[in-house]
């Protein structure tokens, strides 16, 4: 009877052990969190990251303010509204502050905006819309919750997911229609298993790809992001073609954020749904279709 | 014979929870809500869904709920838009994935570049009552989106030819005007005063900074200050 008795009480401590480590998102882990200049030096060798002090009307708020270096924000990006190449580039900036931001207000209840710069301080106008942002609404509130797959499968896993949608892409599309694809990991916590993929292609003619967008866009990220089953804490999709067209989308998923820069040269369909055959391997986001918010009538 | 009593009860339990699962996971189930939004804009009466031919515009997958729109010009460039969406499994907005959330979208029409951008707003329940302001700076094309109150994402700006020259640095804050956010540095090129627009038509004097500029809202000028009264979009359950 007392043994009973003393096993149950074991059980139950471990069960309440178990509980608090879940819910502190610990999750078995001892690893210390990183510092907010660790996770912007992760993401992006050679930038920086420092929470501003709350501001006296908002005093459970706080802002981190991120500074990239030349190499992914040059000064001479020109403004985002010149064209789709140049929006591009801020919008991959502004992916890559928010992946910072995000992550950092995992333990940071009182983050909720994000601002980004180059190293020269400037912004151009329009540029804002794409580097600044907020993690969440209010001190406290948790975007992911719910997101159980989020950071569950290793870098290996995930690239291995990319490189299978790719084949299937390249199966799908036109012969000689991908003229180059780089795959690139962003590492951002790698203690948690929080990283993003980037994956650049090159193609012979976007506008004639216009009815495979579904596949470029939603089919790539199939088994990794967006939505509450993604894997990965973020994914940048960007194509361009030898005339200069341009396409894109980057996604945080931990902030539950997409930034999608089309050139409107381009015309793209109102909605854009995957058909070629992709395989979820990892049990992550499976083929969705997509739209873009689009000019009112 | 205890043990097998057991299975029947544990296979009669799971029996019954995936049906109750399944019964509030199907379209016209407990948890399809539907939601409406009844809201003019000052160019009439924008209430429409992104996408009514693609038909996977359906009750329980809805897609765009609520959008507002404010333009400069009637041209194409220089458009800004807010809305709120929620998404079924079928379809997801700006890349941004499916969401049983609401979600606030926001974009911006430039000559070179159509951008989308969507982030969730939480909490916002079905029976919320949420209030979107998109509005505008008097500088040019500086916008500004707060979502019940709250700035939702950073002001903006957009590629107007007309008005004021450009200026050196653009808001960091949308919320700067009412001063509830703390000053950020602005490089006004030369200008000392900006007309600040709001949505609430309060004037709110405010200082930024070590004399850089004094915010003062003066709905005189008839381009850059067009008032608007706050937007509102009432969800609610079916």
């Amino acid at each position: 009877m007392r043994l009973r008795l003393l096993l149950g009480l074991v059980v139950l401590a471990a069960v309440v052990v178990a509980a608090v480590l879940l819910l502190s998102g610990g999750g078995g882990s001892r690893t210390p969190e990183q510092s907010v200049s660790a996770i912007a030096a992760a993401v992006v060798p050679g930038s920086t990251a420092v929470l501003a002090p709350p501001a006296p009307a908002q005093a459970r708020s706080q802002i981190l303010k991120i500074v990239l270096p030349d190499s992914v924000l040059p000064p001479t990006a020109g403004s985002p509204r010149s064209s789709s190449a140049a929006a591009s580039i801020y919008a991959a900036a502004g992916w890559r502050g928010t992946l910072i931001a995000a992550v950092a207000a995992i333990r940071r209840p009182g983050l909720t905006k994000f601002a980004t710069t180059g190293k020269h301080a400037l912004k151009v106008p329009g540029s804002a819309f794409f580097l600044d942002g907020s993690v969440r609404l209010a001190p406290g509130q948790n975007p992911a919750q719910g997101m159980t797959r989020l950071d569950t499968i290793s870098p290996a896993a995930a690239t291995r997911q990319l490189n299978d949608n790719l084949a299937v892409l390249r199966r799908g599309l036109p012969a000689g229609s991908i003229t180059g694809v780089s795959v690139k990991e962003i590492p951002i916590d790698p203690a948690h298993r929080r990283f993003a993929l980037a994956v650049e292609l090159r193609v012979k003619d976007l506008p004639g790809l216009r009815r495979h967008f579904g596949d470029v866009f939603n089919g790539l990220g199939i088994g990794l992001a967006p939505g509450p089953a993604s894997t990965i804490e973020g994914l940048a999709i960007h194509v361009v073609d030898g005339r200069g067209h341009n396409a894109g989308s980057w996604i945080a998923t931990r902030a539950q954020q997409g930034t999608t820069v089309i050139d409107p040269r381009v015309h793209p369909p109102a909605v854009m749904v995957p058909r070629l055959p992709f395989v979820n391997e990892t049990g992550g986001p499976g083929p969705v279709a997509s739209a873009h918010a689009g000019p009112a009538p | 014979m205890r043990n097998s009593r057991r299975v029947v009860i544990s296979f009669l339990a799971s029996v019954l929870a995936l049906g109750g699962w399944l019964v509030a996971a199907s379209p016209g189930g407990a948890t399809d809500f539907g939601t409406r939004s009844l809201q003019a804009d000052r160019y009439g009466g924008v209430v429409s869904l992104s996408t009514p031919s693609s038909r996977l515009f359906q009750e329980a997958d809805e897609f765009v709920v609520h959008r507002d729109v404010v333009q400069s010009l009637t041209d194409r460039p220089g458009l800004a838009q807010v809305g709120v969406y929620r998404s079924g499994p079928q379809i997801q907005l700006d890349n941004c994935g499916t969401s049983a959330g609401y979600v606030v979208f926001t974009e911006v029409l430039f000559a070179g570049s159509m951008s989308y951008r969507c982030q969730l707003i939480r909490p916002v329940s079905p029976t919320t009552i949420l209030n979107l302001d998109i509005f505008r700076f008097t500088t040019p094309g500086a916008w500004g989106i707060r979502v019940n109150g709250v700035p939702a994402g950073s002001a903006y700006q957009l590629g107007f030819d007309r008005g004021a020259p450009a200026i050196g640095s653009e808001l960091q804050d949308v919320d700067s005007n009412n001063g509830t956010h703390t000053a950020t540095r602005f490089s006004l090129a030369g200008h000392t005063q900006w007309n600040v627009y709001t949505t609430t038509g309060r004037s709110h004097p405010h200082r930024v900074g070590a004399g850089d500029a004094t915010f003062l809202y003066t709905p005189r000028d008839p381009f850059w200050t067009v008032p608007r009264p706050p937007t509102t979009m009432t969800i609610r359950h079916r």
